[in-house]
């Protein structure tokens, strides 16, 4: 039964990999291939390279004062923070909130095989973020330290037991956010807030982490003394990745009385919890004036409300509205030591500095996503898009809106801030605002473009399109991918026209990209959506 | 007001709707029954415009769907077999929004949802989000969205499935007096009764096969409907037990 419903929680994540919505068949074996292959490269060429970069640095040093646990435990905490980031606010409508509650509920299934089945799914989002920290932790050090059998096998029990950390947190707080949320009148809003709270809490550690690092490399010796003292988990994680049988013997009980204990909370309150309508008040309609729209204003308005009912969708899909301000305000209050960091990192290149500036705000326009699961959203209410008599074009005009609606202010908002602390001409001031502008509709376009080649209509809980589908993987670490490609391109040509020059270049070609996409969802994308 | 001529449509190789013909004059409750599978929902579908047709026409009030769709689409309204709404929405909201898409105005919108509302003992959950609506709520709901923009054809597939006896009721005295009004009904039910109480056409549909359709007294002559509904389908089936 467990593998049963397992393999139903898998079709639903992996369905775009496996299945041509487009088309209604099965792919290929070599389009599916060719789909995880570039999963892989995505995930591990982008995040894995990133924190790859962080491992080297922090490898050699401290092997070479005989601290490698400590490499070992660091990492580990930054592989947890990054799966319990990645999956926690979705453990709650993982687990609890699913669309086929009743049906199984109402079904000979034993209650542990439906959650065993959704603890998977928790399980691999939570894998799936702690791996892109864990697996090139372990490689940099076997590649540091040489491999032996027994750092091999502590190596493969470390990446196991950082997921499986993840899981159990990740269905505590998830466990947690359910008792309150029944609780909760705005539970929309609530989520949203200590959401946001936690994750500006894991931005400031993560902004001081460099700080952190430093120090603790210059200080290993006496840190080392400490946590062996006061967190003896810690070390012991540590040294299970050095291979120490132990403290690999130690990990497996801790984790196995972990995992029983966390087991235990959510079976014996799993029915209570999904089936429970929570602390719902009920609202009296009392008759009223009714406002009227006109039909794009009325189109608009149903995708606006789709965004902002959802916790998951404007977490997931809108954060940027929220840190694009911070960002820029950040950049002010921190303007010395932004200017020297980025003349630093380009060694005074003539335009360097700024075209990395640039670089930034495409990151930052890159942060909403909303088009990206817009289209699987509309699930079994797609038949309403179809009878209305509404152009087709327009619901995706709509979607395009929102999206652009969210980002405008907050990234220009960015923009000024970034054109006050660099100060520049005209030209630098102008392009800086466009930059972000511009990529804002093309990320857009893009997601939009993704959602309709990768839809999923048949989800039974929402973070399937939101979080764990394939349009939304390939939006975002394209529009990554995307920000990384121009300051490449300019440091690899050794650009000698400056930066202006190629920021300008830069914007143009990414507005032809936006106008070819756009044509393309107005053409072609139309059709798709028509057919679903 | 509605007129299928030829109609065919094919998913891979079964073939679902197969050269259906009916014509609906303004005035008339039109109803279509068949077993399940038997191509009803498909038929309806692609009246409204959600399937795609192979072959064949359909024109409402004298406009292809395929050529105008949206010109076809702002005279008619349509209720599916399973109301699956817009959950994030409230109640009020949704009438709100199909109002804005079909243009009503603020006066007529005003009046039409309180007074579907009111029939329905709705009003007091307007403002409940639809995901918490019962089945029979979120039906009644579809039932007021379709009668909001006041159209010419309504189509609706199984539109009695989740409703209560007055509800249902109700929604009888609505489709008769919008038929008086001029306006048309085709709709799919499998509850032989109702269909015999207040359809003036019928058509039977078997296999894609348009197999017997035409008045009331046509159809059925001295006989009830079910009585022939059941010897129509069952003719083939003896047939192929023979064979």
């Amino acid at each position: 039964m467990i593998k049963t419903l397992v393999k139903k929680q898998m079709a639903e994540i992996f369905k775009s990999y496996f299945y041509d919505a487009k088309k209604n068949k099965k792919r290929s074996v070599p389009a599916t291939v060719m789909f995880f292959v570039m999963y892989a490269v995505l995930m591990v060429g982008i995040l894995g390279g990133m924190f790859g970069y962080l491992c080297f640095s922090l490898c050699a040093p401290l092997l070479v004062v005989n601290m490698g646990w400590l490499y070992y435990s660091m990492l580990a905490l930054i592989a947890v923070a990054l799966g319990c980031f990645g999956s926690v606010f979705s453990t709650y409508t993982g687990l609890y909130l699913s669309k086929d509650n009743d049906l199984l509920l109402s079904m000979p299934i034993p209650i542990r095989s439906i959650l065993v089945s959704r603890l998977a799914s928790v399980y691999l989002m939570g894998l799936m973020y702690s791996a892109v920290v864990s697996v090139p932790a372990v490689i940099i050090y076997w590649i540091n330290a040489g491999i032996t059998a027994l750092s091999v096998i502590g190596g493969i029990i470390y990446i196991i037991f950082i997921s499986l950390i993840v899981l159990t947190l990740s269905c505590i707080l998830g466990w947690a956010v359910a008792r309150i949320s029944l609780k909760l009148k705005n539970k929309s809003f609530v989520t949203v807030l200590v959401s946001i709270l936690f994750i500006v809490l894991y931005y400031v550690v993560y902004f001081k982490a460099q700080q952190i690092i430093s120090d603790i490399i210059q200080n290993a010796v006496v840190y080392g003394e400490k946590i062996k003292g006061s967190a003896y988990i810690m070390y012991a994680m540590g040294r299970m990745g050095e291979g120490d049988v132990l403290a690999i013997l130690e990990s497996i009980g801790v984790t196995a009385v972990l995992l029983a204990l966390t087991y235990y909370i959510l079976s014996s309150s799993f029915i209570k919890i999904a089936t429970s309508s929570g602390n719902v008040t009920k609202t009296k309609y009392q008759k009223k004036h009714l406002k009227t729209k006109g039909l794009f204003g009325a189109v608009f308005g149903k995708e606006m409300s789709r965004f902002t009912s959802s916790p998951n969708y404007m977490l997931n899909c809108g954060l940027g509205v929220v840190f694009l301000p911070v960002i820029g305000i950040g950049i002010i209050v921190k303007a010395d030591s932004v200017l020297n960091m980025l003349n630093m990192m380009t060694d005074g290149i003539n335009g360097g500095a700024y075209v990395l500036l640039c670089t930034a705000m495409i990151f930052a326009a890159a942060m909403n996503d909303s088009t990206a699961p817009s289209v699987s959203l509309e699930g079994k209410n797609i038949w309403l898009t179809q009878v209305l008599p509404v152009p087709t074009r327009m619901f995706l005009q709509a979607k395009l809106m929102v999206q652009l609606a969210v980002t405008a202010i907050p990234v220009t908002f960015a923009a000024v801030c970034i054109v006050i602390v660099w100060n520049g001409t005209i030209a630098e001031s102008l392009i800086l605002i466009l930059t972000p502008m511009i990529l804002s509709v093309l990320f857009a376009c893009f997601g939009l473009t993704m959602a309709l080649l990768f839809p999923n209509l048949s989800w039974t809980n929402e973070i399937s399109p939101i979080k764990q589908s394939l349009s939304v993987f390939v939006t975002l670490f394209g529009g990554w991918a995307y920000g990384i490609i121009w300051p490449v391109l300019f440091f690899l040509t050794k650009w000698p026209y400056g930066g202006v020059s190629f920021m300008l270049l830069a914007v143009g070609v990414s507005a032809l990209i936006a106008l070819a996409l756009y044509i393309w969802i107005m053409k072609k994308g139309e059709q798709i959506f028509k057919n679903l | 007001m509605l007129t299928i001529n030829n109609l065919y449509k094919s998913f891979g190789s079964k073939k679902a709707v197969d050269n259906v013909t009916i014509h609906i004059a303004p005035g008339e409750v039109y109803g279509f029954i068949g077993h399940n599978g038997a191509g009803k929902t498909t038929t309806l579908k692609s009246v409204v415009g959600i399937l795609q047709f192979d072959e064949g026409e359909i024109l409402i009030d004298g406009m292809s769907i395929k050529d105008k769709p949206i010109e076809c689409k702002k005279e008619i309204a349509y209720i599916p077999d399973n109301p699956d709404l817009y959950d994030f929405m409230t109640g009020i909201k949704y009438l709100n929004f199909i109002a804005d898409v079909y243009g009503v105005s603020e006066k007529d919108r005003y009046e039409r949802i309180h007074k579907y509302a009111d029939m329905f003992e709705l009003t007091s959950d307007l403002a409940q989000p639809i995901a918490a609506y019962s089945h029979g709520m979120k039906q009644k709901l579809a039932i007021i969205s379709a009668w909001i923009h006041n159209p010419k054809l309504i189509i609706m597939d199984e539109p009695f499935v989740g409703l209560d006896p007055k509800a249902a009721h109700i929604l009888k005295g609505m489709m008769r007096e919008m038929c008086d009004d001029g306006g048309a009904i085709f709709f799919s039910t499998h509850v032989l009764e109702v269909a015999e109480k207040l359809c003036d056409k019928i058509a039977i549909i078997k296999s894609g096969k348009i197999i017997k359709c035409g008045t009331m007294d046509e159809v059925k002559g001295d006989d009830s409907l079910e009585e022939v509904f059941l010897e129509l389908v069952d003719v083939d089936k003896e047939v192929k037990i023979d064979d």
